[in-house]
């Protein structure tokens, strides 16, 4: 059986679809580098509302988990497990097929400024990994 | 009148071409919860290492799989033989 391959992994404030367009239904808005506390705000922000939007191709069914973790330390690359999100469930069919996702992650909770990751993760093996930061 | 220069070609690597799209697959936006933290609460006076660390991640994973398990059959106990 062939890997799970991911062409696109991105977060973003919001993800709506159309079904009038079901060749390409998903339209992302805000996709999200760099995140701020808004007006009257402080850290720990309590949860962010976020998507993840995720293009990838496989076959057969797969359980997938995004976790969110903080980077504490660049030099040893030392993470923080935040929370997690799933069992994201995808059945790809009996073939090789390309499965457009866009998930709605309640509540994200960023305790400090920092950066953080996105990981895409099937079984224990991290698949994509996108970066944003939360400033301060 | 100097030789033009031979054009170089960039140097793409070569991608696969994408599988073809899922046939009849209808958006899908589902909404998820995060496993932990659960509430401000819930953090309060703790080390966020304890609320939000590998130990807790530990604990979700093995309740889920606990969970998962299949439970064995209740088998009602045997009768006693009748008496002769």
């Amino acid at each position: 059986m062939e890997p799970v391959i991911v062409h696109h992994f991105l977060v973003c404030r919001r993800a709506t679809s159309d079904f009038s367009q079901p060749d390409n239904p998903y339209s992302l808005h805000n996709v999200v580098f760099q995140l701020s506390p808004e007006a009257g705000e402080a850290y720990p922000l309590d949860g962010i509302d976020l998507w993840v939007f995720v293009r990838f191709e496989g076959e057969d069914e797969h359980e997938f988990w995004v976790d969110v973790v903080r980077v504490a330390s660049d030099d040893e690359y030392e993470v923080e497990e935040i929370t997690t999100y799933g069992p994201l469930i995808v059945p790809f069919g009996h073939a090789p097929r390309t499965v457009i996702r866009a998930w709605y992650l309640r509540g994200v909770p960023f305790p400090i400024a920092g950066v953080y990751e996105f990981r895409l993760r099937q079984g224990s093996e991290i698949i994509a990994v996108e970066t944003i930061r939360l400033e301060e | 009148m100097p030789a033009e220069p031979e054009k170089q070609q960039p140097k793409i690597p070569r991608r696969r071409l994408p599988a073809k799209p899922k046939e009849n697959d209808s958006p899908d936006m589902t909404e998820y919860e995060p496993i932990f933290p659960v509430t401000p609460e819930e953090r309060k006076g703790q080390s966020p290492s304890h609320i939000w660390g590998p130990i807790r991640l530990a604990e979700q994973r093995a309740a889920r799989a606990k969970l998962a398990q299949p439970q064995p059959p209740t088998e009602p106990p045997p009768e006693p033989p009748p008496a002769t």
